[in-house]
């Protein structure tokens, strides 16, 4: 499904991947690990197609077509989502309007009918729920108020109306303590499927007790320097980055 | 361009043939008030941009010409035309001026708060002398008292309720030539009292215009006014608005403008607090298109202690539009525990647009809390790029944060009835509405 091959990313001039290879099949979950600084936001964005991330060498192949070429807009209609690090705030934008026009935005770019007010709030509330997620939360602006696990919580939620093919998901633990770690990890395994990938970035194993990968990649200095099975998670959690002769400032 | 002699001897002349036909014209005091009011407007001349208060903002049009007065005769309009300008606000008590001349049958009396009086300067009640009373006016200000053939006088007395917002359209239907209207508004708020008055302003696309309008404000000792103007003139229109604010000790103003109209519009509040522990909020947001010129400038002086003002400004430009902010703060030496805060931000859409923001601190007292702040720049591109990620083309993605912009000072307003309205206005210029109010045919 996912094929990135001798990937270049260049950032404000400065190159910050330097030939990254990853296959990605439907229904896989893999993760990429790595110590802060390696590249893996950088991953997350150019995968989604943020500007100012440029590839200049390599290429990213989804589903048969060259993901650079697409704008973030053409990404997620063909199925790409990011979950973000950093949520942004969107004052005067209420939750559920955005919520009802990205939905129905990506249903026109597949080619689906658009929901009607009542179709997409009966959705909206069966997701919610799923994700034990308060409802009042989205008559607000867009993650304005929210603390740290709600701001998560929404990625997920809206992960699940999106329904992507291919999920990234970027430290989506960092600030959350374990109660709401649990919850958002429970909202992502309930979304594995056989249909849908996902690429699961993360500093710590914490998250992987609870989502657990096929395959784990680590990524160091804008290489990924190792790979291997879950165990491999395990290990570095135990011995710590410098198992790869790497350091690790915040570990 | 005509010569600025030219065209103050035209006002001159037009005030000869007018001045029999005025509000107040036997009065002799009245009289001597109108010739001082001429007087001083010869004197200073129609504003250039050499004036420091003037530099960003030239009305180009009135220094190539005297504006001729509008027709006062004007038929074929009716309530529902009124209706469809402002259908939030339709149900309420309001007072339709058509080309400055009060139109008694397309206004609403019933629903009038009760404490609230309301007279037509035209009638010439007993404030009229204070309201053609303009010392340390501007030039525009003192035209407008020589030349103005109508207004309201609100009066609302001593500590009545908060009602409905009074309503108060200016509705220009201008002839072929360059017209003008010069409407003289006066609002006392006795003591105690509260009131919500909303100004509106609209005129056809297509006709150079201009609608010169002031309002006279007194807020008594405790008393509270909400103003709300909403400038949404004709594609050619001019629109120069001055409103002048006095508070007395513990009293409130609170003005909200949406300005989205006309060719060159200028909106000037000027608060002076006369009594301590008086508060004023000035809040605004001007949005333009295409060669739009749309100027804001606020004047307050704390003149006694422990009074607060609040200012925030916004504008969003697209196309060549051109914003000005201009805000002056002046704290006296005695006005000690001054709060006074001022804010201005700006987004231009477009390589082209451009604002200027000049806020300005006078501060001569040594123990105040205040600030100000002003920024520019296009949308947050971060926010930008989260909505594209789910799937929201560009354009959609760019006119939902613009929207928010809008929003966020919209959705704090008061009244539901003038939120309603505002709301309306403003998501249609969002949506890329004309930018003119009213079209149709004229008398």
């Amino acid at each position: 499904m996912l094929e990135i091959k001798n990937l270049h990313v260049t950032v404000g001039g400065k190159e910050i991947l330097h030939g990254i290879d990853l296959f990605l099949n439907g229904g896989q979950v893999h993760a990429v690990m790595g110590p802060n600084g390696s590249g893996k936001s950088t991953l997350a964005y150019v995968l989604a197609g943020r500007d100012g991330y440029e590839v200049t060498k390599g290429e990213i192949v989804f589903d048969g077509k060259d993901l650079n070429a697409m704008t973030p807009e053409e990404r997620a209609h063909a199925g790409v989502f990011l979950a973000f690090q950093y949520p942004v705030e969107i004052p005067g934008v209420s939750g559920l309007n955005f919520l009802k026009s990205a939905l129905n935005e990506v249903r026109k770019g597949r080619g689906e009918s658009e929901l009607d007010a009542v179709d997409f709030l009966k959705l909206m509330r069966e997701r919610v729920s799923e994700l034990k997620m308060d409802e009042a939360l989205l008559k607000r602006p867009v993650n304005v108020g929210f603390s740290g696990g709600e701001k998560k919580r929404n990625e997920i939620l809206q992960m699940s109306l999106l329904e992507p093919r291919l999920a990234v998901l970027d430290e989506t633990d960092s600030g959350l303590d374990i109660d709401a770690l649990r919850i958002v990890a429970e909202g992502v395994n309930s979304l594995r499927s056989p249909k849908r990938a996902m690429l699961v970035i993360t500093h710590y194993q914490r998250l992987l007790s609870y989502i657990v990968p096929d395959k784990v990649h680590i990524l160091a200095g804008g290489k990924i320097i190792a790979e291997g099975g879950k165990e491999l998670a395990m290990e570095l959690e135990e011995k710590g980055y410098a198992m790869f002769g790497v350091t690790d400032e915040a570990a | 361009m005509a010569q600025a002699t030219d065209i103050t001897q035209a006002y001159a002349d037009q005030f000869a043939r007018l001045r029999a036909s005025l509000p107040g014209a036997k009065d002799p005091k009245l009289s001597a008030l109108r010739e001082g009011a001429l007087a001083r407007f010869a004197k200073a001349g129609v504003p250039t941009s050499r004036l420091e208060d003037w530099k960003y903002t030239r009305f180009g049009a009135l220094l190539d010409a005297a504006f001729e007065p509008s027709s006062p005769v004007v038929n074929g309009i009716g309530e529902d035309a009124i209706d469809a300008l402002s259908p939030a606000l339709a149900g309420g008590p309001r007072l339709v001026f058509v080309n400055g001349l009060l139109r008694t049958h397309l206004c609403r009396f019933d629903g009038l708060p009760a404490g609230m009086r309301v007279e037509s300067l035209s009638a010439a009640p007993a404030g009229l002398a204070e309201a053609l009373a303009d010392r340390d006016a501007d030039a525009l200000w003192s035209l407008n008292g020589a030349l103005a053939r109508d207004g309201a006088v609100v009066t609302v007395a001593k500590a009545a309720a908060e009602g409905d917002p009074l309503h108060i359209v200016h509705l220009a239907r201008p002839g072929a030539g360059d017209e003008a209207s010069h409407t003289r508004h006066m609002i006392r708020i006795e003591p105690g009292a509260a009131a919500t008055v909303v100004e509106s302003f609209f005129g056809p696309d297509g006709t150079t215009y201009w609608s010169n309008a002031t309002c006279l404000i007194r807020v008594g000792r405790d008393a509270r006014l909400r103003h709300f103007r909403r400038q949404q003139e004709g594609a050619a229109g001019l629109n120069r608005t001055a409103v002048r604010v006095e508070l007395d000790a513990g009293g409130a103003y609170e003005s909200f403008g949406l300005f989205l109209g006309g060719a060159i519009g200028r909106d000037e509040i000027s608060v002076r607090f006369a009594g301590e522990g008086a508060s004023c909020t000035l809040d605004g947001i001007y949005l333009g298109r295409g060669t739009q010129h749309l100027d804001c400038t606020t004047r307050v002086v704390h003149a006694v202690p422990r009074c607060t003002s609040h200012e925030t400004y916004r504008g969003v430009l697209d196309d060549k539009a051109h914003g000005v902010f201009q805000g002056l703060i002046r704290v006296e030496k005695q006005a000690q525990k001054t709060d006074a805060h001022m804010l201005s931000k700006t987004l231009l859409l477009s390589d082209r647009a451009a604002v200027d923001a000049k806020p300005e601190l006078e501060i001569l007292a040594d123990d105040v809390q205040c600030s100000h702040g002003a920024t520019t720049g296009d949308l947050d591109p971060a926010s930008l790029f989260f909505l594209r990620s789910r799937g929201l083309p560009e354009a959609r993605a760019r006119a939902m944060l613009v929207e928010a912009f809008i929003t966020q000072m919209v959705e704090g307003i008061g009244p539901d009835t003038v939120r309603a309205d505002f709301t309306a206005a403003a998501s249609a210029w969002s949506a890329g509405g004309s930018c003119g109010g009213m079209t149709g045919g004229r008398a």
